[in-house]
């Protein structure tokens, strides 16, 4: 490696990302056991990277001779000696150097790629694992990033770094021992001066921390004004709030980039003076090369050039070493918070003693079940009931009532902190996690379909289906009509993962899937609240069909649609308020009775 | 990169100034290197202290220049990066606020997000970068070059033979490097687009327990992420050595072309050997910012599509004000979505008079959404016209028509801010028992009054921390707040239970007479007491007047009315 001097600020020569350049260190909390961990999951890659390291030892070794071999062959040429077999030497030398760097991070780019796609596939693997409540905690824009960039920019940032810090090291001992064995005293002096250097590099960090953890946090106040304002642009312009969201914007607009200008240019301090320092300490040392040539302690002029080379490539590597230890810091922070994840508990595992669930009655017990997100805040109390085999059930609640977290129960997204779930008679959690969700066809409050074909969505687990069922389930659920108005039909590709149909038509795909599913246990969790009232009637009649031999759990608003269902649950605050079918509850003459007059009341 | 410049253009003053400071920056850096060797050739060869004083405090006084130079270079590149940045994100947010529902439809709010946030902190780095890489690089070449010639004047073939092959080997780099790592911000993009789709999706998922295949689809992904990337970086670990390898070389020849003549002074040599190295430093760096170029070169791609975006809807050239009292009418009005095939309203005639209640009512898809989209001029219509009050809406000033229309979305979207603060979004003078009027109205002053702080309680954003129904109430409080003449209720009781949306609509009802109100709804006892009642069916009007009469006319109206309250007809 030639000698890199003369300085020029230290640009990120190998794509370490920013942070560490005087932004906001975060300092990891267990290191060594992190990079341990980090390190078990390169299995399969280590013979290379083990290579990858050999091969940067080497790249360092040349790093420290060249400039060795360059200062012999200036003593020889100004002294007329024969210079070829030192050039000779020194052109071997940079093909070594050639080689090792072309064979290191070729070999780099496919081991380290292959070691992130191992990397992220295992976080991926993990992920799909974990409980729901993993999903409802966590934001997705964090996750999100966590298995995409995150990952590649750890990666890199720590293989860079530590490759850096390794080469580093070398050359700074190297040169330090050659150092020592040319001149013990001007090491000294160099070693002065490294010390000044560390001084001042603290104390200027010291300020632009302060500065950069400022611009963070300016930074975040201006995204979170962007994205609520973005978001809510339908609302700004019936409001006519323009002007004003505008002037809020550009009140922290000019507030991030004040902040970000005095950060920068703290910070841009650093390198400058760095390099006041090194001239100084050149000049130092020359001056005294100067003094120890005429009283005679140093006699040849080579020695001297050699250590004045040798001065400016021991000081840089300590900014660095500064530097990269910093950004390494926050990477491996990054990688704890990457295993984090894969620290999470997954959903409980099979027990022992599975039942097999082959031919599945649907006979639903609930006993004395109670449940909470948060144990401090329970959300379903001592709920006992039973849904026959066949039966349709349908609960009902003003919205927080626990109607939905019944039904995360049911499907095992959560298990009950209290009490039991039976299927057939046994309890859920004797049953494969597999199994049970195959006895279950879902259609869920929020419309989630895929980038796919139309069809793809229908037949959604089940890639080998054949056109004829998925025609079938399509035309059962009533979205035949409209997918046939679709540009490609049943291949039409939802490009953006099915905004560009109605709400009305987005619902129906996903009853079409339910329907597809043919599971002996049907779920609508408001499923027909966006769809109209004669289409609903329509998927009800279809529904009515499909669950003749089936279970249903239908959650609805509209206490219209329900008054056919064979039991009727009545929710208030996570305890069932009444119980029993449209004609006994209406003669009861409580809470139900009322609700479905105040819904009718308007026609009295 | 067109982008990048024009916003440069605007700070060409401070950027050449810059740009200035960072020419004597370079050449401070260069002459360095220059009285080092006159510290050796001159001071330590002849053992002559006072010389090596003379040069030092001479290599000092340029080191300090050049720091001084380099602390004001920073200065001004970071004024001129952080100014760029803050005008891209001003000027987007501000085209982006000009814009209507139709170009915001196209562009995502999500997507438009990200680039005002991202995209521009990418350009901010990559300017941050050109300002040291993309100018000092070619500024410290050509110094060196120069030096070296004028030091050892027979080495300058030699070396611009080394410069040749050195630039056709950057000039190479770029060619075969940068589609790749475009390829590689694609795949990145596509990995993105498959992990945020199994997130929202993640209970549909667990559902179908088809984690399996999502798994693959990742994999897959990412796999040819991690391929294209390899391949990229492969380009480079060609390149970098080479063009290392060939100014190392430079370096042998200098050596051996000095050893084969005479009488060579070694600080020259060394002074020539050190600019070397600086000139491989300079072009190492240029190889380099091919990663980021790439980016910032799609970024800046996607910041031009917001800024070039231009408001579908155009504004009156004389805007009318009027004051408005709320008579709408349509005069024959079809609307098609942008890229949709199919017509949402087709030739629709109604008038609605002032002071009238009229319930919409249709299935899915049957354009009541659309239709009263059409009245603030949310969209424009495709065909035919609205008149509110005999004026053309498209002549109305948009402020003027807006701020008579108070629109309750089907979303409840809050800000932000205390609940005062919200609900003053209706009107910002709006006096305290105004606000509680309306609160009572929504049925919101309940909770409002409990929680914590009453009126001053804290929204976290989009209002977090309330229920749907709380939401819905308070958009709905905050739109009465602004005693619009003419308000629109769309479907925006959904998430209340029975009891509260009929307190609700009975609050409204005392309302009715100092305002046209439209009431969207799927419930047919919601719409059913109204004055008149739009019955749509597939964008075309089906049935239009009171209760009783589209119960003897309207087969579709009395489908509806069957459906929901059934066969009992209680009249």
């Amino acid at each position: 490696m030639a000698e890199k001097n003369g300085g020029v600020p230290p640009v990120n020569l190998n794509g370490i990302s920013r942070p560490g350049r005087g932004g906001v260190v975060v300092k990891p909390k267990n290191m060594k056991g992190t990079l341990r961990r980090l390190w078990t999951l390169t299995e399969g890659q280590r013979k290379g990277l083990e290579w990858i390291l050999l091969l940067s030892v080497l790249a360092s070794a040349a790093s420290i001779v060249s400039p060795y071999v360059t200062g012999r062959a200036v003593t020889a040429i100004s002294g007329g000696d024969a210079v070829l077999w030192i050039l000779v030497f020194l052109t071997g030398l940079y093909f070594v150097d050639w080689l090792v760097k072309f064979l290191q991070s070729f070999f780099m780019a496919s081991i380290g790629q292959r070691v992130i796609h191992h990397i992220r596939r295992t976080l991926f693997d993990w992920i799909r694992t974990l409980p729901l409540s993993f999903f409802d905690r966590n934001r997705h824009g964090e996750l999100m990033s966590r298995l995409t960039n995150d990952v590649d920019n750890i990666s890199t940032t720590i293989s860079n770094s530590l490759t850096l810090l390794m080469t580093y090291s070398f050359t700074v001992t190297g040169i330090f021992l050659m150092m020592l064995y040319l001149s013990p005293f001007l090491t000294l002096v160099s070693v002065v001066g490294v010390g000044m250097i560390f001084l001042l590099t603290k104390t200027v960090t010291k300020y632009t921390r302060k500065l950069f953890l400022r611009q963070q946090k300016s930074l975040g106040l201006l995204n979170g004004q962007v994205e609520e304002s973005i978001s809510g642009l339908p609302v700004v312009m019936a409001f006519c709030r323009q002007e004003e969201m505008e002037r809020e914007f550009g009140e922290r607009n000019d507030e991030l980039c004040q902040i970000s200008v005095k950060a920068l240019i703290c910070a841009g301090y650093l390198m400058p003076l760095m390099n006041v320092i090194n001239n100084l300490l050149y000049v130092a040392i020359s001056v005294l090369c100067g003094i120890l040539f005429i009283n005679g302690s140093i006699t040849e002029l080579g020695l001297v050039t050699s250590f004045l080379l040798y001065v400016r490539q021991f000081t840089r590597p300590f900014v660095e070493i500064a530097n990269i230890y910093n950004n390494f810091q926050t990477a491996v922070a990054g990688v704890e918070r990457m295993f984090e994840i894969l620290d999470e508990q997954p959903e409980p595992a099979d027990r022992d003693q599975t039942v097999s669930l082959e031919h599945p009655r649907g006979d639903i017990e609930f006993r004395h079940v109670a449940f909470g997100y948060l144990p401090e805040h329970p959300v379903l109390r001592d709920i006992s009931v039973k849904i026959p085999s066949g039966a349709k059930a349908a609960i009902v609640g003003a919205t927080g009532s626990g109607k939905t977290t019944i039904i995360n129960l049911l499907t095992r997204f959560y298990d009950v902190s209290e009490g039991s779930i039976l299927l057939d008679g046994h309890d859920l959690r004797d049953y494969r996690m597999e199994d049970l969700r195959k006895v279950f066809g879902v259609v869920l409050q929020d419309t989630a379909l895929f980038a796919t074909t139309v069809r793809e969505n229908i037949c959604y687990g089940h890639p080998e289906a054949s056109i004829e069922e998925i025609r079938e389930a399509a035309r059962i659920a009533g979205a035949d009509s409209f997918i046939g108005r679709l540009s490609n039909g049943y291949d039409t590709v939802l490009e953006q993962g099915g905004m560009e149909l109605s709400q009305g038509e987005r619902q129906l795909l996903t009853i079409a899937r339910a329907v597809f599913a043919n599971a002996p246990i049907l779920i609508l969790d408001e499923a027909t609240s966006s769809v109209d009232t004669v289409t609903e009637q329509k998927i009800r009649r279809a529904m009515l069909k499909l669950c003749a031999d089936r279970t249903s759990v239908i959650i609805a608003h509209r206490l219209s649609t329900i008054r056919d269902s064979d039991l009727i649950l009545l929710l208030e605050n996570g305890e069932i308020a009444e119980q029993g079918t449209h004609e006994e509850l209406m003669e009861l003459g409580g809470r139900y009775a009322q609700m479905y007059r105040t819904q009718t009341e308007l026609c009295s | 990169m067109k982008l990048i410049l024009e916003y440069i253009r605007k700070h060409l003053g401070i950027f050449l100034l810059s740009t200035f400071f960072l020419v004597v920056e370079a050449m401070a850096d260069l002459f360095q290197p220059a009285f080092m060797s006159f510290i050796v050739d001159k001071g330590i060869k002849n053992a002559d202290v006072s010389q090596i004083l003379l040069f030092g405090i001479c290599m000092l006084g340029i080191a300090l220049t050049g720091a001084v130079c380099a602390v004001m270079r920073n200065r001004f590149a970071s004024r001129v990066s952080q100014s760029i940045g803050r005008e891209l994100r001003r000027d987007m947010y501000h085209n982006v606020q000009q814009l209507s529902m139709e170009n915001i439809d196209r562009l995502r709010p999500a997507s438009i997000i990200t680039r005002i946030t991202n995209d521009v902190a990418q350009i901010q780095d990559f300017i941050n970068g050109i300002m040291r890489i993309m100018v000092k690089a070619p500024v410290t070449c050509i110094g060196a070059v120069l030096l070296i010639m004028i030091q050892t004047p027979g080495q300058a073939p030699v070396m611009v033979a080394i410069l040749f092959v050195v630039a056709l080997l950057v000039w190479g780099n770029m060619r075969i490097g940068y589609p790749r790592f475009g390829i590689v911000q694609k795949k990145l993009d596509r990995l993105n687009g498959v992990t945020r789709e199994f997130l929202s999706s993640v209970r549909v998922v667990k559902a179908f327990h088809a984690e399996e295949e999502e798994m693959e689809k990742f994999e897959e992904v990412s796999l040819e992420l991690a391929r294209a990337n390899t391949s990229a970086l492969r380009t480079m670990a060609v390149f970098s050595p080479f063009i290392n390898l060939t100014v190392n070389f430079g370096i042998v020849l200098l050596l051996w072309i000095s050893g084969s003549r005479q009488r060579v002074e070694i600080g020259r040599l060394m002074a020539s050997v050190n600019y070397m190295t600086q000139v491989l430093f300079a072009v190492t760096m240029i190889s380099n910012t091919l990663n980021t170029a790439v980016r910032a070169a799609a970024s800046s791609a996607r910041i031009r599509e917001v800024l070039d975006e231009k408001p579908a809807q155009n504004m009156p050239e004389n805007p009318l004000r009027p004051d408005i009292k709320g008579n709408i009418q349509f005069e024959h009005v079809s609307f098609t979505y942008a890229g949709a095939g199919k017509e949402s309203l087709h030739a629709i005639d109604v008038n609605i008079y002032a002071g009238e209640t009229v319930g919409i009512i249709g299935s899915t898809g049957s354009g009541k959404s659309t239709f009263v989209n059409l009245v603030p001029r949310f969209y424009d219509a495709t065909e035919g016209k609205i008149w509110v009050d005999g004026c053309d809406i498209t002549q109305i000033s948009p402020m003027c028509l807006r701020s008579a229309v108070a629109v309750v979305p089907q979303k409840a979207l809050l800000f932000s801010g205390t609940i005062r603060e919200n609900l003053c979004w209706g009107r910002a003078d709006a006096e305290e028992d105004e606000l509680f009027a309306a609160a009572q109205t929504a049925c919101a002053d309940t909770f409002i009054e409990q929680s914590a702080q009453g009126y001053d309680t804290q929204l976290g954003q989009g209002g977090i921390n309330l229920s749907g129904g709380q939401k819905q109430r308070l958009c709905l409080a905050r739109a009465l707040v602004r005693k619009p003449r003419i308000l629109i209720l769309d479907d925006c009781t959904s998430a209340l239970d029975a009891r509260t949306e009929a307190e609700v609509l009975s609050g409204l009802r005392k309302l009715t007479g100092s305002m046209t109100v439209l009431l969207v709804s799927q419930r047919i006892s919601t719409v059913m007491r109204t004055d008149r009642i739009l019955c749509l069916d597939n964008g075309c009007v089906a049935g239009f007047g009171t209760h009783e009469e589209l119960m003897a006319s309207c087969t579709i109206y009395q489908e509806i009315y069957r459906s929901q309250i059934g066969g009992e007809y209680c009249g």
